[in-house]
Parts: structure tokens; C-alpha cells; sequence
């Protein structure tokens, strides 16, 4: 049962009107995508959240006028980040494009960001379910709840110093897997 | 404490307070902080990147589950709308803006294909609409939306409407069922802040001496934007049912669903016809009632009709207008009438 399929073949079946390949595709790129365009536009979660779900029905609308033959990552991130710029400046009415040219046009290097994007979230993603579950708890209620330590000290009945330990050994845990100096912060 | 590597920022509570602006305090600090110590800029920036990935990514894990099913779902309704021709047309053309529009809308968009809708025949090019202090007013804009002024309340379009996009100024309390058109943005400005629309149905009581504004979604999607200098930024989006209210002073607006059966009394406390096309009173009963009203006789629409309701049911309202047409209606389902 654990065969998991390349991006190529989850590709070619959903052109042909697979909607499991296609939701497989939509699980597969949804946090690297979700965290990429956040990042982009500085926050917007909602926004990007709501463009991520219209991309996925478009390029579903269209499954049947797609190149079968494509690096699947390349195309699926320049086609987002296209949308992602056009529906910005259709919300903010930005005049100038100037300010989103780099990133509109850079074809030439488009695949290698894909690459160089998408490993280092699936690094991140994987380190994250290394932790303890103990470990992940707390670091969601810091990172995702934004609990201070004493609030999550006294939501765990336990004291601050061991909230902090745990958070701590977690954090380490988290810097090791995705090894910092191969770490390439692109923003 | 000396901070001698990007772990030290990490580990650090207020540092993180700063990264992900939980508090202002901190936020400051740090931003001091940063302009003192130029050298540890590098550190900062490392531990503000994985804070911020990290809090990002747990988020999306958040909302995925989520966002997975609302995707299944819409294959799902997609796959059932595809045994009709017309549907699939209107689907594919509306869906990503139209997931949950009602049916009565997409058909009537759907009769009414690109060109001018049938309503706009009507409609007058008046740029300056007043309620008056005792009575509302109802508004057939040219582009085919339907505008509702409460009391008091004052619209004004600016002459630019229906180039780019479909600008107007509004004081006090309006209801809005807008004409879909993709390409022309529909936005009503209120003070300091934006709605835009591109087809959907919203109430917008605005109060631009106090700066308040607060918004209603009935359907579809807006997003609201407030002026900061010379540039908007985007405050809200809204999704159907939902209602946001703005202050000035209020930083965070909060999300909140409103009731159904409230927002459809607000749009039934007074309806008023004079001398109005029987085509017009139709359409417009549609949109207070959320209804879908058929005739089977097309000479019907050709009457005029005169009449007044104050918080009359559907179906006195439909008796009237049967009477006065002498004909007769009748249910097909619950949101669906026909007139014979």
C-alpha cells in the first residue's frame, strides 16, 4: 500500500481527469506553497489561503489543455506565483508592476528557485515530525497559538522551566535536521 | 544576557514576541535593539527566518486539512452540475468567485448573458441617489445592481463608473446586489476605507463622521481596504455570512457570522413600488426574498404595478401582485414560485 507516486505520474493521471491524483497533488505542494506566498506578501494568510484554493480549481478547469510533459514543481509554482501577482495587483490596485517584475519574469531561473524552495520547506516539514509529540505540542502553542511559556506552563500544569526545556530541546532538535549551513534563506 | 548565536535569539521569549508581533513591547525593543547592535544583525535575521518559516508552516498544517475537503468538495458539487450544459458553462466561468452564490443568481446571470442585463433598461444614468428621511430607496444601477438605501443614507457614483471599474461613495447604510462583471470591479468607498466587489450581495452602514464601517456578506466575496497615506491595505476578506466591524482606533477587526433571518428582515422592513415595470418588481421580489420567481405568461411582464410592504410575508406580497395581474402563484419547491 505504501507506494507513494512521483510528482510525473500524480502529473499524467490527473491531466486525464484523476481527481484523487489531483487532490494527492493539492496535499503534496499545500504548506510549501501556503508558506511561500505568505512570506512573499508579508503576511495575508487569508489571501493567500483563498488564492491557493481558486489556483487548484483553475488548473482543474483546464486539466485537459495542460503539457503532460512538464517539471511539475516549476510549472505548478510559476503559475501560482503568476496568479498570486495578478490577483495583488487586481486587490491593491499597484499601478506600477515594477515592484513584482523580478519575480514575474525570472523564467530562466524559475526552476532551479522551485527546487531550491520546495527543499527547504520539505526539510523544515520533515525535522517537525521528528519531535516528541510532547515536543510538537509545545512548539505549537508558542509558534502557532502564540502562548507565552507561563501560559502554556500552567495550561500543561507543569512548571515554566520545564515548558522551557522541552520548547529548547525541540527548537535544537528542529535546527539539526534541517542543518543550517546548507540552509539557504532566499528572503 | 549576551547573545552569541542565532540559538540564543531563538530561545529567547521576547525575541520570538517580536518575530511573530504578538507583543508591541517587544517589538519595539528588538527593533532598537537591531539599530544597536549592527553586528548581530546577521544572527537576528537567521532566528527571524526560522521563527517565521516555523510559524507559517505549522499554520498551513493548520488549515490543510481544511482547505483539502473544501477542495473535494468542490469536485464533488462540480461533478453533480455537469449533467447540465448550462451549468457547466456557469460553473466553470463563476466558480472560483461564485463557490457559494445562490442558484437564483447564477441562472439569472446565466439568462442574461454578457450583454447589458434586461434590468439596466430601466435603469436612469443618475450619478447623486438620496433615501429620503422617512422612506428607502431603491436603486437600479445601469450596469444591472440592485441597490437598496436605507434612510437617510446617500450614494454617489462617480462618473467613471463602468470604465475600469465601478466606483461610488456611500454615507450611511446600503445594500448592494451586484451585477457580475468580472472585469470592472465594483467599490464603494466609505471614509477612509474600500469594499470591492465583483459579484455578490452585501450591506455596507458606513458612518464617516465616526469612521466606523461595518459589513455584511450575504453572498460571495468582498475584501475591505483601508487608506493609509496614498496606498490601500487589505483588512479583510469576507466569506458568506460574515460580518466585520471597523473602528479607527481597532487594530485586529474580528470575524463574526450573523444571522440570516436578520439580514433578510433588514431587507423586507420596506419595499416600495411606483409605477415600476411588473419585470422589475419581479427581479427585485427575487432579491428580497431570496427567491426565484418564473412567469409563464410573458405578457406579464409589460404591466406596471404600485404597492408598498413593510415587513409583509412572501406570500401576501405575492397575492398582491397576482391580484393586481390577475393571475395566480403558486410554490414549486420552497424558493421557487411561479406565476400562471
Amino acid at each position: 500500500m505504501n507506494v507513494s507516486h512521483t510528482d510525473a505520474e500524480l502529473w499524467r493521471s490527473f491531466c486525464t481527469g484523476n481527481e484523487q491524483s489531483f487532490v494527492d497533488l493539492y496535499e503534496r505542494y499545500y504548506n510549501t506553497f501556503f508558506v511561500w506566498g505568505c512570506k512573499w506578501l508579508g503576511g495575508e494568510h487569508d489571501f493567500v489561503k483563498d488564492q491557493l484554493h481558486d489556483f487548484f480549481i483553475y488548473i482543474w478547469e483546464r486539466r485537459d489543455k495542460l503539457a503532460l510533459d512538464v517539471n511539475v514543481k516549476a510549472y505548478l509554482l510559476t503559475s501560482f506565483r503568476r496568479q498570486l501577482v495578478y490577483q495583488w495587483k487586481k486587490y491593491k490596485k499597484i499601478e506600477s508592476t515594477s515592484e513584482f517584475a523580478d519575480f514575474a519574469e525570472a523564467d530562466a531561473s524559475e526552476l532551479l528557485q522551485a527546487e531550491l524552495i520546495t527543499e527547504q520547506f520539505s526539510k523544515l516539514e520533515k525535522a517537525l515530525t521528528l519531535l516528541s509529540p510532547a515536543q510538537r505540542e509545545v512548539v505549537e502553542l508558542r509558534f502557532l497559538q502564540n502562548k507565552s511559556l507561563q501560559e502554556i506552563a500552567d495550561l500543561k500544569n507543569t512548571t515554566i522551566r520545564t515548558t522551557y526545556n522541552l520548547l529548547h530541546r525541540g527548537m535544537t532538535k528542529l535546527r539539526s535536521e534541517i542543518n543550517e549551513k546548507k540552509f539557504l534563506w532566499l528572503w | 544576557m549576551e547573545f552569541t548565536s542565532s540559538d540564543d535569539f531563538i530561545n529567547n521569549e521576547s525575541f520570538v514576541n517580536y518575530c511573530l508581533e504578538i507583543n508591541q513591547q517587544d517589538v519595539d525593543f528588538w527593533k532598537d535593539y537591531a539599530i544597536k547592535n549592527p553586528d548581530k544583525l546577521t544572527m537576528m535575521q537567521k532566528a527571524e527566518g526560522l521563527i517565521k518559516d516555523l510559524h507559517l508552516l505549522l499554520l498551513a498544517e493548520h488549515l490543510k486539512p481544511g482547505a483539502v475537503t473544501a477542495l473535494k468538495n468542490h469536485l464533488r458539487k462540480n461533478r453533480k452540475t455537469r449533467t447540465l450544459s448550462l451549468w457547466k458553462y456557469v460553473a466553470a466561468t463563476a466558480a472560483v468567485l461564485f463557490v457559494f452564490a445562490s442558484i437564483t443568481f447564477l441562472y439569472f446571470q446565466a439568462q442574461n448573458p454578457p450583454s447589458r442585463p434586461e434590468l439596466a433598461r430601466f435603469a436612469t444614468h443618475e450619478y447623486r441617489y438620496e433615501a429620503g428621511a422617512t422612506e428607502r430607496k431603491a436603486i437600479n444601477l445601469w450596469d444591472g445592481s440592485f441597490v437598496i438605501l436605507e434612510k437617510g443614507a446617500k450614494l454617489e457614483i462617480d462618473s467613471t463608473f463602468g470604465q475600469l471599474d465601478r466606483k461610488m461613495y456611500l454615507s450611511g447604510t446600503a445594500y448592494f446586489k451586484v451585477a457580475k462583471d468580472k472585469l470592472r470591479p465594483f467599490k464603494v468607498y466609505t471614509g477612509k476605507y474600500v469594499t470591492t466587489a465583483v459579484g455578490t450581495a452585501f450591506k455596507l452602514e458606513a458612518n464617516n463622521t465616526l469612521k466606523k464601517l461595518k459589513v455584511e456578506l450575504e453572498e460571495g466575496k468582498v475584501t475591505v481596504e483601508k487608506k493609509n497615506g496614498n496606498s490601500w491595505s487589505l483588512i479583510a476578506t469576507l466569506n458568506p455570512k460574515e460580518r466585520i466591524s471597523l473602528e479607527d482606533n481597532q487594530h485586529l477587526p474580528t470575524h463574526q457570522k450573523f444571522s440570516d433571518k436578520d439580514f433578510s428582515r433588514w431587507k423586507i422592513q420596506e419595499v416600495i413600488f411606483q409605477d415600476a415595470p411588473m419585470k422589475e418588481v419581479l427581479l427585485q421580489l427575487e432579491i428580497y426574498y431570496n427567491v426565484k420567481i418564473t412567469t409563464e405568461d410573458g405578457a406579464v411582464a409589460r404591466e406596471t404595478f404600485n404597492g408598498k410592504f413593510r415587513q409583509d410575508s412572501l406570500q401576501s406580497v405575492m397575492e398582491m401582485v397576482c391580484f393586481s395581474l390577475n393571475k395566480q402563484f403558486k410554490f414549486i419547491d420552497s424558493n421557487h414560485i411561479i406565476i400562471y
